[in-house]
């Protein structure tokens, strides 16, 4: 079985090999047979990768503990979900996971790209296929899935406790879908630089695959900090950890990418700095991949620490300074038609935009990094407290929280006076009514960053209803559609528009979730006697008897607690601890109550034999609207991202209308 | 040509800003990461971040105790060499990896020979992997 898993990865790397120097070579010689060939080669990569990750899911599931990642990450009494989730629980693993999606991806692009951009097919199948001759090398010569040991255990040693959950399963998958998603928009920029053809082809082409992988690249931050939450029992969801940032750099930068696009695409502006923005955001990708597997960083999640960083590295090396010196040749045919008019202007919003967010990109850069320069520069490794990223995410996080709203109701070129009144009346007013409760309540201005939060959250939500309400409008004044029929109207005929809309909805709710759970949270350590009873932030806590159960796996206690408030009983939680047996390790089961305006958050610390229970509370206001602008983001992704409906045969083969749905 | 200059102009003072932002930000925030064996040359007040790996006798209701007035005692030692150690005063939450043998970051400072963590800054470095512990228990049992 493991030989077949070597054969099918080594096969791989060959194709893959054997894929970038046909299409490379088909453009010299202009063969397009040689290209069909390459185009092949990208198909045997898909097959024969499949059939690695197939194989590894077969030993997973049948017990092989003569594998070593299937004795280090599984064992007998794992359930068969747990058994598939495995895969991406050890590090060799977790690659063969990436080059699959990887071999998905390039297949995609191929079948997708038949009939357009045959130009410059054979460079990105280069890139994709380079990439991937990376990833099998790795997984053939470096670090094998199908390595063996030998004396064979007898079981597994299992999965950690704190990976089996829903979260885990489907957090570093989609993840890793939305950084093997923005090869393709790289692919595709380092072929219109190879090719020359750098008008706005390459990016229409890439549009749906950028907001589709920063659709993947949400869901799976919000998942990792919903685990965090819920799994880790310390009352928060984001440290600023080593991995956290990782993730978090390459998103930022593909937001900005996202925005700046719509500046070329409309103006043919900031052309090299959106090849700057692509080039970064697939760099730190892969940069994300390096922190986190070669433990250069500690971080709390640290992962066997590993040889791979160096090989990581040098790929970054070579991606990066490939890149720039491939940009830096074709400068002069990517100067810009068009300047700036005006600084009120939507142009110059996403020009802010752009700075704010790849100014905080940088900022957690090196934040994250300072332990390592500090110690190259000082001997000393000093490292950078949360305090650090908190200050500086703040003001950038309100900053941006404006840009939403303000972004969309400012026209392009330039703005009337006139008409900035006319738009910006109604929030302004909003804005102003948001301000008294602020002040009342915001007296002692430690708040200041929540207060402004809240104050440009209702004003952005009224610009951005506004827009909405202004769009449905004109589509019931055009006929005789009812106002449900015009909303729905607004989505089908300007998919990427109004579903960006919908993602700043989300962006509002989630700012302001995380201002008010940062500024109003409150903690408190109680510890009560059977029927006896304490406080925190005006919620009673009641101890109405522990439990003490025990399985072959585990060992669990866990005490129910009343709680309520001064109107009577809300909730009844009951927090637990269990230790599992094989590994002995503890694992906190939270309970939580979630209402709209705040999460009541126990974890149980120690439950004495005596019935004494030590609970830790937090109260954290306004937590669920981080999950739900989670979702309404996802949501407004998937809405932009959707293929625009229309029938097959209309789609033109040349290009630039392809997939031409709405403009801005 | 005015535009592009004034341009120019804006972009340098947006850095400057930005520049200014991490510059006063980072001051307050910084911590010296330091080992159990640096750490015993000093005692004055600054603040650092202590790594190293719980020694053996760590208190088994840990938890609890870190909770309680008195506070969670320990001790830390190097990862590498077990005869460096300090002793550790905790109050706050405590992770569910945290025992003997697996290795922890702390922030605080020494007092009196003994290291004063901040409440509520204690972190294991959780292995996803079970093999750290198997090595943990082997230097338990030496």
């Amino acid at each position: 079985m493991t030989l077949v898993g070597r054969a099918a990865l080594l096969l791989a790397f060959a194709a893959a090999l054997y894929a970038v120097g046909a299409a490379l070579w088909s453009r010299r010689t202009a063969r397009r047979a040689l290209l069909a060939s390459a185009e092949r080669g990208v198909w045997a990569v898909f097959i024969t990768t499949t059939c690695a990750a197939v194989t590894m899911w077969v030993l997973l599931l049948t017990d092989r503990f003569d594998v070593a990642d299937v004795a280090g990450y599984s064992n007998q009494s794992l359930g068969w979900r747990y058994k598939i989730t495995a895969l991406w629980g050890s590090q060799p693993g977790s690659l063969l996971l990436w080059m699959w999606l990887l071999s998905i991806v390039a297949v995609l692009v191929v079948v997708t790209n038949r009939r357009r951009n045959r130009d410059l097919i054979p460079v990105v199948i280069a890139v994709l296929m380079g990439t991937a001759v990376f990833f099998t090398s790795v997984l053939s010569f470096i670090t094998s899935p199908f390595a063996t040991v030998s004396p064979v255990p007898g079981d597994g040693r299992g999965l950690n406790p704190l990976l089996q959950n829903v979260y885990m399963e489907s957090h570093p998958p989609l993840l890793y879908i939305g950084y093997v998603g923005l090869s393709v928009p790289f692919a595709f920029a380092i072929a219109a630089l190879v090719t020359r053809r750098l008008d706005g082809t390459w990016l229409t082409s890439v549009r749906r695959w950028t907001i589709a992988s920063w659709m993947f690249l949400t869901t799976g931050i919000m998942l990792g900090s919903r685990w965090a939450y819920e799994e880790l029992g310390w009352g928060g969801y984001w440290a600023w950890d080593p991995v956290e940032n990782a993730a978090l750099m390459p998103w930022l930068v593909a937001t900005a990418f996202l925005h700046s696009v719509m500046v070329q695409e409309r103006r043919g502006m900031l052309r090299i700095w959106n090849m700057v923005l692509i080039i970064m955001t697939f760099t730190l990708a892969l940069f994300g991949t390096f922190l986190t597997r070669s433990g250069i960083l500690s971080s709390v999640h640290a992962f066997g620490e590993s040889t791979l960083g160096a090989y990581f590295l040098a790929l970054i090396v070579v991606v990066l300074g490939g890149s720039f010196a491939l940009l830096f040749t074709r400068l002069p045919a990517l100067r810009s038609r068009n300047s700036l008019e005006s600084y009120v202007s939507r142009e110059a919003i996403f020009l802010y935009n752009n700075l704010l967010l790849v100014g905080l990109a940088f900022a957690v850069f090196w934040g994250t990094m300072f332990p390592i320069l500090s110690e190259v520069v000082q001997g000393q490794k000093i490292t950078v407290g949360q305090g650090f990223f908190n200050q500086v995410a703040a003001p950038i996080g309100v900053a941006l929280l404006f840009l939403t709203g303000v972004g969309p109701l400012i026209p392009w070129r330039r703005a009337s006076p006139r008409e900035l009144r006319r738009r910006f009346g109604v929030p302004l007013v909003i804005a102003a009514m948001a301000m008294i409760p602020a002040f009342i309540y915001g007296q002692d201005g430690a708040h200041w960053w929540a207060a402004a939060a809240i104050i440009l959250g209702a004003f952005t939500l009224a610009c951005l209803l506004g827009e909405f309400w202004r769009g449905m409008k004109a589509h019931h004044g055009l006929g005789d559609t009812s106002w449900v029929g015009s909303f729905g109207r607004l989505f089908t005929r300007n998919r990427r528009r109004y579903g960006g809309y919908v993602v700043h909805l989300g962006v509002v709710s989630v700012i302001v979730a995380i201002a008010c759970q940062g500024a109003f949270s409150t903690q408190g350590d109680l510890a009560l006697r059977t029927g006896q009873g304490g406080e925190v932030a005006g919620y009673r806590f009641t101890n109405e008897g522990g439990t003490r159960t025990s399985d072959d796996h585990k060992m669990s206690v866990a005490v129910t607690l009343g709680v309520s408030d001064g109107g009577g009983r809300v909730a009844t939680l009951t927090p637990g601890v269990d230790v599992f047996t094989a590994q002995q390790q503890r694992s906190s089961e939270v309970a939580v109550d979630t209402s709209p305006f705040r999460d009541v958050y126990v974890v149980l610390v120690g439950l004495t034999p005596d019935g004494l229970a030590r609970i830790s509370v937090f109260i954290n206001p306004m937590m669920m609207w981080i999950w739900v602008g989670g979702l309404i983001m996802v949501t407004g992704a998937l809405v932009a991202a959707w293929p625009a409906r229309r029938p097959r045969k209309a789609i033109v083969p040349s290009a630039t209308g392809a997939d031409g749905r709405g403009r801005e | 040509m005015r535009s592009r200059s004034r341009f120019a102009i804006a972009l340098t003072l947006a850095a400057l800003l930005g520049g200014w932002l991490i510059w006063t930000s980072i001051g307050g925030s910084l911590e010296a990461y330091t080992s159990p064996s640096g750490l015993v040359k000093t005692s004055d007040g600054t603040t650092y971040r202590l790594n190293g790996k719980v020694a053996p006798g760590s208190p088994g209701d840990a938890a609890e105790r870190a909770q309680s007035v008195e506070g969670l005692r320990f001790v830390v030692r190097d990862k590498d060499l077990a005869s460096a150690t300090v002793p550790v005063v905790y109050r706050g939450s405590v992770p569910d990896a945290f025992r003997d043998g697996r290795e922890i970051v702390v922030t605080g400072h020494m007092a009196a020979g003994v290291f004063q963590a901040d409440r509520g800054t204690l972190i294991t470095l959780c292995p996803s992997k079970f093999m750290e512990e198997q090595a943990a228990k082997g230097a338990t049992g030496t």
